[in-house]
């Protein structure tokens, strides 16, 4: 009889960790529900045991815990305090992500009137940890300071000439932050362009540009490097300041 | 030995197969295939954990929404319908890419293309997410000469959902407009070749569409206005990099 229940205990221990059919016997997965209506229920996670985020009402999703415990509990959410009700994941959030210079000008890419189509510009590099492989949505907010001549400096000078200027901004990812490779330089994110002309005066206040991108990124210490470049006619000049004012970057992990 | 073997197989029967209903943990009458009774517990899948999966960040507080795929497997990966992820997705004559108000045509200052059709065919209803960025660059004619009047142009690109015909009370999905203006040294030197920067601009727009069950197709529309007269102008789409991003939910 000792023999005949160590030989059970011992299947039960095989059946602990080896893989598990439950209706079928032929189990595809370590643990495999078969049957065409089957589902798994956790009395736990339901709307008696979780009436806050498991409402009776509504489909609650269903999230892991860093250990890979099934739970209804949404990222960062801590028992209902406020910020806790949106299952959102951002790995930063910065306001003023690119520094304003002395002027209120940023970072100002030139194109002389010895140039009609200035050098792409960097106009920052914002380093970003990532701590799991992901789709990233990246958002940003920025301003525009124009002007037709040289920038930085305490005002800008409206346009006169009636002569379209083109502004182009986006960004790179850099993968391990150690520099833009080729195959970095190849995919080109946020993509956004305004044009701008004047005739006398005008505005040279900030005018606000915004551009979305997605990306599939592994985990790990990454950057997104913004670039700045602009065009005009020959011989005009246009100087733009980027980020000189309030302006804002987020990366969410879009899951 | 022989009892043995027939309990031993009893007993996987019962772990296997279970109840006539399921099988169940810390619970004698399971209602499902599995139920799992107790009011604290839950399941560990070690293959989800932040240390073995790399969708699973790991951080403390975090948690990460769990799908299945085709097999009904959970899994934690995410993937979006469409990403053109950085890579540009059109080239000009990759798609209905130019649209040009000719002189000596209707004489209402407008004209549109039909860019590219996104067909769908759809077993559920969903909705769809749509974001696209868009390059553009304005011309006075298909010799790309440089625009040099009076004129403002403003050039729009949007969406339409399953209607065959463009029509003034067609709903329109992620509208997104630019304007464009040069008549360089007009004041100080009128007979001055035309001088300016003809592109990128972006157009850029997202929109949330829901749809039913069936076959529908998307309609991306690129048009170009000069006011009430036909100026020349002529729009070249996708000349630089663009980006599409479509999400199923």
């Amino acid at each position: 009889m000792k023999k005949l229940i160590y030989f059970i205990f011992v299947l039960f221990l095989n059946t602990s960790f080896a893989q598990l059919g439950i209706g079928t016997v032929n189990p595809q997965q370590d643990l495999h529900v078969a049957g065409t209506t089957s589902t798994i229920r956790i009395e736990s996670q339901n709307s008696i045991n979780e009436p806050l985020l498991n409402d009776g009402a509504e489909l609650a999703p269903i999230f892991v815990t860093p250990d890979g415990d099934l739970t209804v509990y949404p990222p960062g959410y801590n028992g209902g305090n406020l910020g806790d009700s949106e299952p959102l994941n951002f790995l930063i959030s910065f306001e003023n992500f690119i520094p304003n210079g002395p002027y209120g000008d940023g970072t100002v890419v030139e194109n002389s009137e010895l140039i009609t189509d200035s050098t792409p510009h960097q106009l920052v590099s914002v380093p970003f940890s990532s701590p799991q492989t992901a789709l990233i949505e990246v958002r940003y907010v920025l301003t525009l300071d124009l002007s037709d001549e040289f920038l930085p400096q305490p005002a800008a000078s409206p346009f006169n000439d009636i002569s379209a200027r083109t502004i182009h901004t986006y960004f790179y990812i850099d993968l391990n932050n150690d520099g833009l490779d080729a195959i970095e330089l190849s995919k080109v994110y946020g993509l956004h362009g305004e044009a701008y002309s004047s005739y006398s005066q005008g505005s040279v206040g900030y005018a606000f540009i915004h551009g979305v991108g997605y990306g599939g990124i592994p985990a790990g210490n990454h950057a997104l490097v913004f670039f700045g470049e602009t065009k005009d006619g020959t011989n005009r000049k246009t100087y733009v300041g980027f980020g000189g004012s309030s302006d804002n970057l987020k990366i969410r992990i879009y899951n | 030995m022989k009892k043995i073997l027939i309990l031993s197989y009893l007993l996987w029967g019962s772990i296997c197969f279970g109840q006539k209903s399921g099988t169940g943990i810390n619970e004698l009458t399971p209602e499902q295939k599995l139920h799992l009774g107790s009011q604290t517990g839950t399941i560990r899948v070690d293959g989800l954990s932040g240390a073995n999966n790399g969708y699973n960040g790991g951080e403390a507080g975090m948690t990460y929404p769990v799908y299945v795929d085709a097999n009904g497997d959970l899994t934690l990966e995410i993937s979006a319908t469409q990403n053109s992820d950085g890579y540009d997705p059109w080239t000009t004559t990759g798609i209905n890419g130019t649209v040009t108000i000719p002189a000596g045509g209707p004489n209402d200052g407008y004209e549109t293309v039909e860019i590219l059709d996104i067909p769908l065919t759809l077993t559920r209803p969903v909705i769809v997410e749509l974001k696209y960025s868009l390059s553009m660059e304005v011309f006075a004619d298909p010799a790309f000469n440089v625009i040099k009047d009076a004129y403002a142009r403003q050039i729009t690109n949007f969406f339409t959902l399953n209607d065959p015909t463009l029509t003034s009370t067609v709903r329109r999905y992620g509208q997104s407009s630019k304007c464009y203006f040069n008549n360089n040294d007009a004041v100080t030197n009128p007979a001055a070749a035309p001088d300016a920067a003809t592109g990128f601009i972006y157009n850029s727009g997202t929109t949330y569409i829901s749809l039913p069950v069936g076959t529908h197709t998307l309609r991306f529309y690129g048009t170009v206005s000069s006011g009430f007269s036909d100026q020349n102008t002529h729009i070249k789409f996708a000349g630089g990099p663009d980006a599409i991003f479509v999400r199923i939910y």
